[in-house]
């Protein structure tokens, strides 16, 4: 809290009691209609945060501080008043009239708030026009300034009373209007161990997510940390675009909570250290390489130079080209390079090396490798096991919008990189590196980790067995047999 | 700041080398004042002449804001631009900059040929009052495009742009006077449109016939703070192509 803001608060407020017309009082009585002010402001804090104060925690909190904050925020208060209501209501009660007066100047002040406070315009609205009419009615600043400040204060107590005060006490001022969206809250995740919260880059928490009668998300709960690549993988249809468009803020989840740098993803700051690559690429008409490039680099302040990273991705030679005139894998290209080009602390990249060729493929895995090194961190997802398995720290299997398994990729490898033996025998011997078996009569679907040593095993128990068949495991079958074997 | 001149930038260039778009815009304004000017002209060339650029005004805001918004929102490059930090404010800032390039552009199309084919002569301060409040007079009609292409349905955007945009025009009379016996209820209909309000204060710039009418001022105020709510709010609730 700066003196500075203080005293342009107080130079706005003289300013306005100065130079504001006088409105008529509907009423009279307008000095005794203060306290009838502040009862409103209670009111409405009540209506509207519905939060609770803890009075307990605001007992030990040091008296001073909660003193000097309801001082600022009074003052604050006035200033708004003298603002909103003094100058633009006052001014404009003449040319159009008390009711047009109040709402205008009650959108002006809502759009005024909405735009830092985040996404509550309702709240706003109703706020101002309580404040407004209260000054229209009775044509007293202070009874304006009563309400206004008393809703400020309560707010502000509530927020002091709920944060850790030695380490939030610097931005808590900042949201005296907003029922904090809980930024500071920290996700619980029941059954993952998490380590230093500060680790936590993304994450959901019990998500949910449909798209009419498609559940893509069923409570899924997911943490990103800090140098991992975390490799979410899963077959067609299984949620891993929906996941990653939560975690960035391109939808919202129907239930649960998306966190990204510790705020809601669909705030411009939660994505300011963040690259996504989408698994739809593509480009608008007529905008070359290298203007793609500097929109992107313009929401950067940090970002390096816009050769350097068309060079790193061999787009070089390129950069005067339409995008939208590239080939398939030269547009996944140039989409890394756009993801890269703010020098981001973290990587969404949703299966990027689709389409792209062999060079371009490794080429990109290496970088992504190296990115997390420097201490980024990169969710990644894709179909393929093998690909998973070249990067990853940490894979997250989802099926079908569960997430059936979270683990090292030599524990999914285990579980998920089998082979199917199909044979048709008595009986089935008890044998080496079998996954799960499903039997009907004669006839054995077994899925193996090892098939060689399966057969050389079937082979030397000398039960009698014909139609061996032997066929590598789609990533899709291996999930089907994971699934029957977590069921049980 | 610097982000939304980036954004207007781009998009300004989109826009400008997409031809099929770009000569249409900047043509249409004209032709219209061509075809059905000598009607309306009457003694009053320079009102007529407000009157065509500020309707070039409305065709930028209704078609590049809400049908090119409209479009544009399911595309995988409007995904990809709504995953980096930009805020709505600042989206919604670089598009309007980029359609006052184009409509500068219409309207001084529209005041060239005025000139050139009705005669319409402005003395300096006044045309540059014109300028002025055509430029600030647009304002509430491009966030109402804004508002339009984050609220309507992609595939149905440019039909619906179509039937809004002629009886806002005519009932605003933007091109004529509203006649001697118009119905009353009529009139108050119209007095509350916001091309209404904007017709009525371009008459009194252009001609200098009346005082500046203050309450449509203030209308147009108001107008734009609405359409900036609903275009903020769209823009915030859009998550691209709604599925079911």
């Amino acid at each position: 809290m700066t003196a500075g803001r203080l005293g342009w608060w107080t130079a706005t407020i003289v300013f306005a009691v100065m130079l504001a017309p006088r409105i008529d009082p509907l009423v009279g009585h307008g000095a005794a209609a203060v306290p009838l002010g502040i009862c409103a402001g209670a009111i409405l804090f009540v209506a509207l945060a519905r939060q609770s104060i803890s009075l307990a925690a605001l007992a030990t909190a040091p008296r001073g501080r909660l003193l000097a904050r309801s001082i600022v925020l009074t003052i604050r208060a006035a200033h708004e008043e003298a603002v909103w209501r003094a100058l633009a209501l006052g001014f404009l009660v003449g040319p159009i009239g008390r009711v047009g007066a109040l709402a205008v100047s009650t959108c002006l002040f809502a759009a005024a708030h909405v735009n830092r406070l985040g996404t509550r315009a309702g709240q706003h609205l109703a706020t101002g026009a309580v404040f407004g009419l209260a000054y229209l009615v009775t044509g007293r600043l202070g009874v304006a300034i009563g309400a206004h400040a008393t809703y400020n204060v309560l707010i502000g107590a509530g927020l002091l009373s709920r944060l850790d005060m030695s380490k939030t006490g610097t931005s808590a001022p900042a949201h005296t209007f907003v029922r904090s969206p809980s930024p500071h809250r920290r996700p619980s995740h029941p059954g993952v161990a998490s380590p230093a919260v500060t680790a936590s880059v993304a994450s959901l928490t019990a998500v949910s997510k449909s798209f009419g009668s498609v559940r893509a998300l069923d409570g899924v709960d997911l943490v990103l940390r800090t140098g991992e690549i975390l490799a979410l993988l899963g077959p067609n249809g299984a949620g891993k675009s929906t996941a990653v468009s939560l975690l960035i803020g391109l939808r919202r989840p129907d239930s649960g909570q998306a966190l990204l740098h510790g705020r809601d993803p669909r705030d411009a700051e939660a994505r300011r250290n963040v690259g996504a690559v989408l698994q739809d690429v593509g480009f608008p008409l007529s905008l070359r390489v290298h203007e793609a490039v500097e929109l992107v680099r313009a929401h950067f302040p940090n970002a390096p130079p816009a050769g350097a990273v068309l060079e790193r991705l061999g787009l070089a030679e390129l950069s005067g080209r339409v995008a939208l005139g590239l080939s398939g894998g030269q547009q996944r290209r140039l989409a890394v390079a756009l993801a890269l080009a703010g020098s981001p602390q973290t990587l969404f990249l949703d299966e990027p090396t689709a389409g792209m060729d062999a060079t371009a493929r490794r080429a990109l895995l290496r970088d992504i490798a190296i990115f997390a090194a420097d201490g980024g961190a990169v969710l990644l997802t894709t179909q393929q096991l093998a690909e998973a398995e070249e990067v990853a720290s940490r894979v997250v299997l989802l099926v079908r919008g569960r997430i059936l398994f979270e683990g090292t990729v030599a524990e999914v490898r285990a579980r998920a990189g089998l082979a199917k033996v199909t044979v048709r025998a008595e009986e089935l011997p008890r044998l080496p590196s079998v996954a799960s078996v499903e039997s009907s009569l004669d006839r054995h679907v077994v899925y193996v980790e090892d098939a060689d040593s399966f057969v050389a095993g079937l082979v030397r128990s000398g039960v009698p067995f014909r139609e061996l068949e032997v066929t590598p495991v789609s990533l899709e079958d291996a999930f089907v047999a994971l699934t029957s074997e977590v069921d049980e | 700041m610097r982000l939304a001149l980036a954004y207007a930038r781009a998009e300004t260039i989109q826009y400008g080398r997409y031809t099929p778009y770009s000569i249409p815009t900047l043509a249409l304004p004209a032709v219209l004042m061509l075809v059905f000017g000598h009607q309306m002209v009457e003694d009053e060339p320079e009102r007529m002449v407000a009157g065509f650029a500020a309707t070039a005004l409305i065709t930028v805001a209704l078609f590049q804001f809400g049908v090119g918004i409209a479009l544009s929102r399911i595309t995988p490059w409007e995904a990809y631009l709504r995953t980096l930090p930009a805020t709505a404010p600042t989206r919604i800032a670089g598009r309007v900059l980029a359609a006052l390039v184009f409509a500068v552009a219409t309207v001084v199309v529209v005041m060239v040929v005025g000139a050139a084919v009705y005669g319409a002569r402005f003395a300096p301060w006044r045309f540059w009052t014109l300028i002025l409040v055509l430029v600030l007079g647009s304002v509430p009609f491009g966030l109402a495009g804004i508002a339009l292409g984050y609220w309507l349905p992609p595939r149905s955007a440019m039909p619906i742009a179509n039937i809004v945009i002629i009886p806002v025009i005519v009932v605003g009379f933007l091109w004529t006077r509203p006649p001697e016996d118009f119905p009353r209820g009529a009139e108050i209909a119209s007095q509350l449109t916001p091309t209404r309000s904007w017709a009525e204060v371009l008459d009194s710039v252009s001609t200098g016939d009346h005082p500046l009418p203050l309450h449509h001022v203030a209308a147009l105020v108001a107008w734009a703070v609405v359409f900036f709510a609903l275009a903020w709010w769209g823009y915030r609730r859009d998550e691209g192509e709604h599925f079911g």
